[in-house]
């Protein structure tokens, strides 16, 4: 369809006025006319023109599939197709699978691949592309980080039936397996066939998705072109490119979104998304589950003893923390990840802060003068201040908070090294200022369409990503019947039971869910944010 | 002339130029200044008016008022509180680090000085080729080659590359002092290298070695906070200076600019006075 019919069926649509269509007339005259404009030298474009340009964090390593960490979640958002997308709301939307259904009480989920994607090289993306891909994350040879997302399945239980269609047959029931492989787990987009996922996918990023990579340096800037055969042309971008650039603080960008440099910077704290004048910007909220997960070791050092963990989560103010600092661009939360959730249990009380109770609890606990204790993770903006919240926080009961934070520069090489990967239930690892290797650290995850991954790999003594090394039966059979549930009656009922098992245990401390605060130019209209973090679509200009 | 008379003689010079030196303005400034945060590093705690780490959720990045004379950060943390505070991490390491500095640089500046020859001219060419390395990198280079950074090795990395500086100035200085008659005496008493060193040639060189102490203090001063800034030198949100700049910067662009201006006033006013008191003794031993 050509750009003038995609215009007429807009107007059809939106019923935008005649004066924005002769704009949008002579948006595509002028489209018509760029090649003899750059010929002729001129590479001069607005920021809000034919490109969109946003400000991101900082990557803590290389956006490839089988690698992904945080900050490169945008990059393969852009590249990537997965057989599910999530939306901003949260809710699953077909993408690379246009329908898909369970059976045998949630042991098995059917798909059904569309025929009309291609790579950004090409090639068409076939049923054998989607088994190929999930199979490549459950090698270990492939060390992907995004294994322990499928645990429940096993590589001879994922199967082409035809050109059209791949079944998965699971270990367990799982009602909520069409979030496992969908966008929110992000590193599962589609690989074509035989490439492979590690780093040397970086250089050509061939995935099926609606941005194509033009240019790629590490945190510093990505360029993407819009791809021409993306399947679902209604979700094709309105801009021809798109520039992420990566900042180590997102306030430093204001400049560059004050003069025009930039069309939205993503992830900016609220407080300072205030100061920006409203007739120029426009916030974009979205309330995630996300936010930081503060852990404690629960098998060596100081905070083996729960009624420590306790103590600690009790001395937190979290609603004022919010109120204050956050400047209410936040939910409190009450240590577990099930609070966002529509199957939270609202009879179990709210932690709050109670400084008599805690130095009780650390009385009890032997250590009724507090403590050393060295809280550990990685720069950058919401770190910065929580730690310095949790420091000035934990002094009111005689604990004193040494901050490490790892790397002025975006950091995250050593905080994020994976020197120890899997967490192995009863290994006891050292301290060794990593993620999965710190007494007391604090991650930050990013929103999810549903608690499991949080669950499966972060709260289960079984789980990969468990920095607090917590080794709880109650919470793992609360865990089980989380994803053996299915029904909203029962997911209620585990819901509840593991809010109450994280409450008595305390391995993490989740004070808050966050609402990502994202701040965009007027002269561009419709962008929106995922949950996670990435464009969702970019919109058009105003 | 004897000995004694010789001393006596140092002695009322040393006398004068003291006299001469307290009613230098540029030292009185400088001095005053400079006893100000002194006094702020070791009874800041009792002048703060909150504590550093104290948090008012209800005033976050508030501008300066009755309630908070610099106004609050973006943790709602008193800037006046951290400043004050903050000021005994900066002239601490600042002077221990300069102490090293001085202490290893006059070690070898003696004994280059004195030894001439063949020791004197590798040590020399050693030194010169790590002065000719800029000092940010030096450091920078230390902390990631150590792979941690503390009060304590921030203070080793300053006082290493101090050292170049002061040996060089302390050296310069010892040449003109070794072809005097008072060490050529003490030789012929066949007195020990170390006390010729320490207890004769040390004293006459003191005013140089003093005035390049106070010299390499103020950029002490620079290096810490600018190391702090870069995120090698102290623990993260620590009220030491640069890391209160580092910490804050950013917010100008949202016109919070006073947990920025304030600690950088702070660094300012230390090297201003260390300098003033510098070049103060400068005019005055006529170095």
């Amino acid at each position: 369809m050509s750009e003038v019919n995609e215009m007429v069926q807009d107007v059809a649509k939106a019923g935008i006025s005649r004066r924005h269509f002769v704009q949008g007339a002579a948006a595509v005259a002028a489209g018509a006319a760029l090649p003899m404009t750059q010929i002729l030298g001129s590479s001069s474009v607005s920021a809000a023109g034919k490109v969109f340009r946003f400000a991101s964090q900082a990557q803590e390593g290389p956006a490839a599939p089988w690698m992904t960490k945080g900050g490169s979640l945008g990059i393969l958002n852009a590249v990537g197709a997965w057989l599910i997308d999530v939306d901003p709301s949260g809710a699953l939307v077909p993408s690379i699978a246009t329908k898909w259904m369970g059976s045998n009480g949630g042991k098995t989920w059917t798909f059904t691949i569309r025929t009309d994607a291609k790579f950004h090289d090409g090639s068409r993306l076939t049923a054998d592309d989607v088994v190929y891909t999930l199979k490549t994350h459950l090698d270990p040879a492939n060390k992907s980080q995004s294994a322990g997302r499928l645990g429940d399945c096993t590589s001879a239980g994922i199967v082409k039936v035809n050109a059209t269609t791949v079944r998965f047959n699971l270990k367990n029931a799982n009602a909520n397996f069409p979030y496992v492989v969908s966008s929110s787990n992000y590193g599962l987009l589609i690989l074509k066939k035989g490439e492979k996922g590690d780093e040397s996918w970086v250089k050509k990023m061939n995935g099926a998705g609606k941005w194509i990579l033009v240019s790629h340096k590490v945190n510093e800037k990505t360029v993407f072109k819009r791809n021409p055969n993306y399947f679902d042309k209604a979700k094709m971008p309105k801009f021809e490119r798109m520039e992420q650039i990566q900042y180590v603080s997102q306030s430093a960008a204001i400049p560059a979104l004050k003069t025009g440099k930039l069309d939205a910077i993503h992830l900016l704290y609220g407080t300072e998304a205030n100061t920006l004048p409203t007739s120029k910007f426009y916030k974009t909220l979205v309330p995630t589950c996300g936010g930081l997960h503060m852990h404690m070791r629960c098998d060596i050092g100081q905070l083996t003893d729960k009624r420590v963990r306790e103590a600690i989560a009790l001395s937190l103010d979290r609603n004022a923390y919010i109120k204050g600092v956050l400047g209410g661009y936040a939910v409190v939360a009450n240590d577990s990840v099930m609070d966002s959730f529509p199957t939270v249990d609202k009879s179990v009380p709210q932690r709050k802060k109670d400084i008599v109770r805690a130095k009780a609890l650390l009385k009890e606990a032997g250590v009724p003068n507090g403590f050393k204790v060295t809280l550990q993770s990685w720069k950058r903006d919401d770190i910065d201040k929580f730690t310095q919240f949790v420091k000035s926080s934990l002094k009111q009961i005689g604990i004193d908070v040494t901050v490490d934070l790892d790397g002025s520069d975006g950091g995250g090489a050593r905080w994020y090294a994976y020197s120890v990967y899997p967490s192995v239930k009863g290994s006891k690892v050292p301290n060794k200022g990593e993620w999965l290797a710190s007494e007391f650290g604090i991650a930050e995850w990013a929103g999810r369409p549903t608690p499991d991954e949080y669950l499966t790999r972060e709260w289960a003594s079984t789980g990969d990503w468990n920095p607090a090394y917590l080794n709880s039966p109650a919470l793992d059979a609360a865990i089980k019947a989380w994803q053996r549930a299915l029904t909203p009656a029962k997911k209620k009922a585990a819901s509840s039971a593991i809010q109450k098992a994280a409450l008595k245990e305390t391995p993490i401390i989740v004070a808050y869910n966050e609402i990502r605060v994202s701040v965009t130019s007027n002269k561009v209209k419709g962008v929106k944010f995922n949950q996670q973090g990435a464009v969702y679509d970019t919109g058009r200009s105003a | 002339m004897t000995d004694e008379t010789a001393k006596q003689t140092k002695q009322t010079e040393l006398s004068e130029r003291l006299a001469v030196l307290k009613k230098n303005k540029a030292f009185i400034v400088g001095a005053s200044i400079l006893a100000f945060w002194i006094f702020s590093a070791i009874f800041g705690k009792l002048i703060a008016r909150y504590d550093q780490d104290f948090m008012d959720y209800e005033s976050i990045n508030s501008a300066p008022s009755l309630k908070y004379w610099f106004g609050t950060d973006s943790n709602g943390r008193d800037v006046f509180s951290r400043v004050i505070v903050g000021s005994r991490i900066i002239m601490v390491i600042s002077f221990l680090a300069t102490l090293l500095g001085a202490f290893v640089g006059a070690s070898l500046g003696l004994t280059a000085g004195y030894l001439k020859g063949k020791y004197d001219m590798i040590l020399m060419r050693i030194l010169e080729a790590i002065s000719a390395i800029p000092v940010i990198i030096i450091a920078l280079l230390a902390v990631a080659a150590i792979g941690q950074s503390s009060p304590i090795i921030t203070i080793l990395i300053i006082g290493f590359i101090f050292t170049p500086n002061v040996a060089r100035t302390v050296r310069a200085a010892v040449l003109g002092e070794s072809e005097l008659e008072y060490v050529a005496a003490a030789k012929l008493r066949t007195e020990k290298t170390l006390h010729i060193l320490f207890r004769e040639v040390l004293p006459n060189v003191l005013p140089t070695l003093i005035v390049e102490f106070t010299v390499r203090l103020g950029y002490a001063i620079f290096a810490v906070a600018t190391l702090s800034f870069l995120g090698a030198g102290l623990e993260a949100g620590s009220p030491d200076w640069g890391t209160q700049v580092a910490d804050t910067w950013t917010l100008i662009f949202t016109n919070v600019w006073w947990p920025t201006l304030f600690p950088s006033l702070a660094i300012a006013s230390v090297a201003v006075s260390i300098n003033l008191i510098s070049d103060a003794l400068l005019e005055v031993f006529e170095l």
